[in-house]
């Protein structure tokens, strides 16, 4: 077992198979050697308390939980994934290929989506931040400039003659 | 407070947009200044276009020959544009970084590279407005599709000028840009390229002379075609015997005067020779005699002057004699009857005098022989019906006088034969 605390001071035990699906966890227990002596600090990773709905694992749906939580449940849905081949320029994934077990785990709100890509981005866990990214562009694809907008609270920033003259270099690829 | 994606750091930024197809996600370049920073990086097109690519895209497939070929049968533009190929016809459209990923990935290694729409189809208003708009230069990075042997952009309506960079193609054995709308002059740089082979820059609206250094170095050129421009000037002269491998010399319909340079009779390989609709004047040089390969001498609609040279006799090959619309005088000369291979003789619209040779008899595979609007006198010769695949005879608004023969009448293949404005009689 591997001892991980977050940013919050919360502590949690999980196998080393688990563990070391994020990178930066391997690389940590590898340096340090013996895993068990102290816990493995994680400043980066989420004191924000997420609510998370639609988990797989129906005792803890709409428990309140931290994000470090949602990214241990994902690895241990993964842990006994076959090792991922590095995606090469061969056999490229597309954003149609999620897995529904995935789909349904990452069918949270905005701010646990995006907190879940920062933390696995932090753990470098590439299956984990590849997936949220997916999920990311689903959610864009087929909508306007504007829909985005909205939907993601960006604001505007370009001054109305600024925005005219992208527009007018993208004009082959609007409204398609 | 809640993370938004403008928490995400500019790399997770392009992980989330490289998802996104490359014919659709430049549109959100507009969501805000900062993901427009990240959609412009060339790492960024660099990992869209790799995620994108299709097999025959990827740089192990260096035989890879693009041929989009637009018909309005099956639909194919929508299928076209909305699969993989897109890719490469949005690369005359993306901005500079993703032009230049492009060139990096899509067509990294790639040795031949054919981009051409059916023209009737292109020009098809309905049709065009589907069409990306090519109304857009040769963008300058194609000069770095270092490992190029053929580029062929034909038909694609890109303007602007012939770009320098091509001059980096040092491989490159094919040029044509045909059919397109490309202006200004044909640069003096591309004479570096020594091993081309075929250029083909017809139709356009190229203007300028043929810079005499550019021939100097294409020795190894088979075929130049520069047909249909608004080229202008002479022929060099000086340097046009140094393609020595020239098979076709297609200077047709441009704006080029001059004399015709004896020169030419130098490439001895030539089996076209098309200078028709310029301003050629003078005389046909007897020296084109020496060219026995020649099956092709298309010098109509010029300015040229005096007599059909005898030596055109020597020209075993011939197969079409078209000199109509000059200012031809003199005789046809007897020595047509050697041409045994003549399929096509238009010498319309001259001052040619004289009769019609009765050697023409020997020329049986002769199917159009077109002499009107000469001064030609005398008889309509009965040889002409020995000549069994003759389908067009157009002897009208000539002096030929007499009967016309029956047995020309009665000539199974004709199709149209003229005898107006003249004083033959039935």
């Amino acid at each position: 077992m591997v001892r991980i605390t977050s940013s919050d001071s919360q502590e949690f035990s999980v196998s080393q198979d688990i563990a070391c699906q994020s990178q930066l966890i391997k690389n940590m227990i590898e340096d340090v050697g013996d895993a068990d002596e102290q816990p493995i600090p994680l400043p980066n990773v989420a004191g924000a308390i997420l609510q998370k709905g639609g988990s797989c694992f129906p005792s803890i749906s709409n428990a309140p939980k931290l994000t470090l939580f949602a990214v241990i449940e994902y690895a241990t849905m993964h842990k006994d994934d076959p090792p991922s081949a590095p995606e090469t320029d061969a056999k490229p994934s597309t954003s149609e290929d999620i897995e529904d077990r995935d789909k349904q785990f990452l069918n949270v709100d905005q701010g646990t989506l995006f907190e879940i890509i920062l933390a696995a981005n932090y753990l470098d866990m590439k299956s984990l931040l590849d997936v949220g990214c997916k999920t990311v562009a689903n959610m864009i694809k087929g909508k306007t400039v504007e829909e985005v907008r909205a939907l993601f609270n960006i604001v505007n920033d370009f001054t109305p003659e600024e925005e005219e003259q992208i527009r007018k270099e993208n004009e082959w690829c609007e409204d398609r | 407070m809640t993370a938004t994606i403008l928490s995400l750091p500019h790399e997770l930024i392009r992980h989330v947009f490289s998802h996104i197809h490359p014919s659709t996600v430049l549109q959100y370049r507009r969501l805000s200044k900062s993901i427009n920073e990240c959609l412009l990086q060339r790492h960024f097109a660099r990992q869209l276009l790799v995620r994108f690519m299709s097999a025959q895209h990827s740089t192990t497939d260096r035989q890879a020959v693009k041929h989009i070929l637009f018909s309005l049968d099956d639909d194919p533009i929508r299928r076209d544009l909305h699969g993989l190929d897109q890719l490469d016809w949005m690369w005359f459209i993306w901005p500079q970084p993703f032009r230049e990923a492009y060139v990096e990935t899509g067509w990294a290694g790639t040795d031949s590279l054919s981009l051409w729409i059916d023209g009737i189809v292109a020009a098809d208003a309905s049709v065009a407005g589907r069409l990306p708009s090519f109304r857009m230069p040769i963008p300058s990075e194609v000069g770095s599709i270092s490992n190029l042997v053929r580029l062929q952009f034909h038909g694609l309506g890109l303007c602007g000028v012939i770009p320098e960079s091509l001059v980096n193609l040092e491989l490159l054995e094919t040029l044509d840009l045909s059919h397109n709308l490309l202006y200004g002059s044909i640069p003096e740089v591309l004479g570096s390229l020594v091993r081309l082979r075929e250029v083909n820059l017809g139709s356009n609206a190229l203007s300028g002379r043929i810079p005499a250094s550019l021939l100097r170095n294409w020795t190894r050129l088979r075929s130049l075609v520069l047909c249909q421009n608004k080229l202008a000037g002479r022929i060099p002269a000086a340097t046009i015997s140094c393609l020595v491998e020239l098979e076709v010399l297609d200077l047709g319909t441009n704006q080029m005067s001059g004399p015709i340079p004896s020169e030419i009779s130098l490439l001895g390989q030539l089996t076209v020779l098309d200078l028709h609709g310029n301003n050629f004047g003078g005389e046909i040089p007897p020296e084109l005699g020496a060219l026995r390969h020649v099956r092709t001498l298309n010098l109509s609609q010029n300015c040229l002057n005096g007599n059909i040279p005898l030596e055109l006799g020597n020209l075993p090959s011939l197969e079409d004699l078209v000199l109509f619309d000059n200012n031809l005088s003199g005789p046809i000369p007897e020595t047509i009857g050697n041409l045994v291979n003549l399929q096509q003789v238009n010498l319309m619209s001259n001052n040619l005098s004289g009769g019609i040779p009765r050697d023409l008899r020997l020329c049986t595979r002769l199917v159009t022989l077109g002499l009107a609007f000469n001064g030609l006198t005398g008889p309509l010769p009965l040889e002409l019906s020995e000549l069994p695949r003759l389908q067009i005879l157009a002897v009208n608004d000539t002096q030929l006088s007499g009967t016309i023969p029956r047995a020309i009448l009665a000539m199974e293949n004709s199709n149209l034969f003229t005898f107006q404005n003249t004083m033959l009689v039935y």
